[in-house]
């Protein structure tokens, strides 16, 4: 059954697998030499810009994170307004910049932004009180970890190798991940999101 | 999305959210602000809970409502504020207390 809390949360999945699936069009196009591999960066820059306008402004909704609500809501809120802002730039860069300065360009906005929003999150999570759930805390802590090793790795590769094979491997491994993550998402989501008492 | 437009398009529902963007606040706090019998009120909010802009949760004998707006909302209300937004052919509503003292 549909609830109202459900709705938000379909929509945000459906339209990140929509893009995902869209990203990977793009990339089988390239490989098949039906798109240039400039046009294909550019719409797959583009694409990620929309996953994070996407992803973020849906994050304010889901209420993640637990504890004062008043600081709880303002660094979801920041998060949100922060990957979609983000987004939009992503988008503009590699529809309009020249390819080189839009990929260093947004890399460097996307790693600003996820160590922004690790500060922000971290910083509500501490300033919980000592009552709060302490599991909890080490278990945001460790998806804050997570998510940052992931970003951190894939900035290495990608600004430290020029190597073809090794790109196209991440790329598979990336998309891999989105899938399994988008998965565990949506199974997560429809066996916790009960609505509030109305 | 029309739900989201029609719960925008109106001034009391706009302050409402207004406030709960300070805090969340129970239906009596919130309906003290306003020159409007809570009946009236009720249907605000629960036009506003049809939207997906506010959510509730019982508190012993009061309901609490919580802001709960995407950033696409956010953005809109801001817009809807700016510029004064109501629905065609609806009738001009009397605004929050808080408004006429402005």
């Amino acid at each position: 059954m549909s609830t109202r809390f459900d709705r938000p949360v379909k929509f945000a999945v459906s339209g990140f697998l929509g893009l995902f699936l869209a990203a990977v069009a793009v990339a089988l196009a390239s490989k098949a030499g039906i798109l240039e591999a400039a046009t294909a960066k550019r719409g797959l820059g583009a694409i990620v810009g929309a996953l994070a306008i996407v992803v973020g402004n849906f994050l304010p909704k889901l209420r993640l994170l637990s504890g004062d609500p008043l600081r709880t809501a303002a660094a979801e809120r920041l998060a949100g307004w922060m990957l979609v802002l983000t987004g939009i730039a992503d988008i503009a860069l590699f529809l309009f910049a020249p390819l080189e300065q839009a990929k260093l360009v947004a890399a460097v906005l996307g790693i600003s932004a996820m160590a922004a929003i690790a500060v922000s999150w971290a910083g509500v999570l501490f300033a919980r009180s000592q009552a709060a759930v302490a599991s909890e805390k080490r278990r945001m802590m460790g998806f804050l970890l997570v998510a940052f090793f992931y970003v951190f790795a894939n900035a290495c590769v990608v600004f430290l190798t020029d190597d073809r094979r090794v790109r196209d491997l991440l790329s598979w491994v990336n998309v891999g991940i989105g899938i399994v993550f988008a998965i565990l998402f949506a199974v997560m989501t429809s066996r916790t999101s009960t609505p509030r008492a109305e | 999305m029309s739900l989201v437009f029609k719960a925008l398009s109106d001034p009391t529902r706009r302050r409402v959210l207004e406030l709960l963007k300070e805090r969340p606040m129970s239906a009596g706090e919130l309906a003290d602000r306003f020159d409007v019998s809570k009946p009236t009120m009720s249907g605000h909010f629960a036009v506003l809970r049809e939207a997906g802009l506010i959510s509730s949760e019982k508190h012993g004998k009061s309901v609490v409502y919580e802001l709960q707006m995407s950033v696409l909302e956010e953005a809109l209300l801001g817009f809807a504020q700016a510029f004064g937004w109501t629905l065609q052919g609806s009738k001009r509503k009397r605004p929050g207390r808080e408004v006429l003292s402005r």
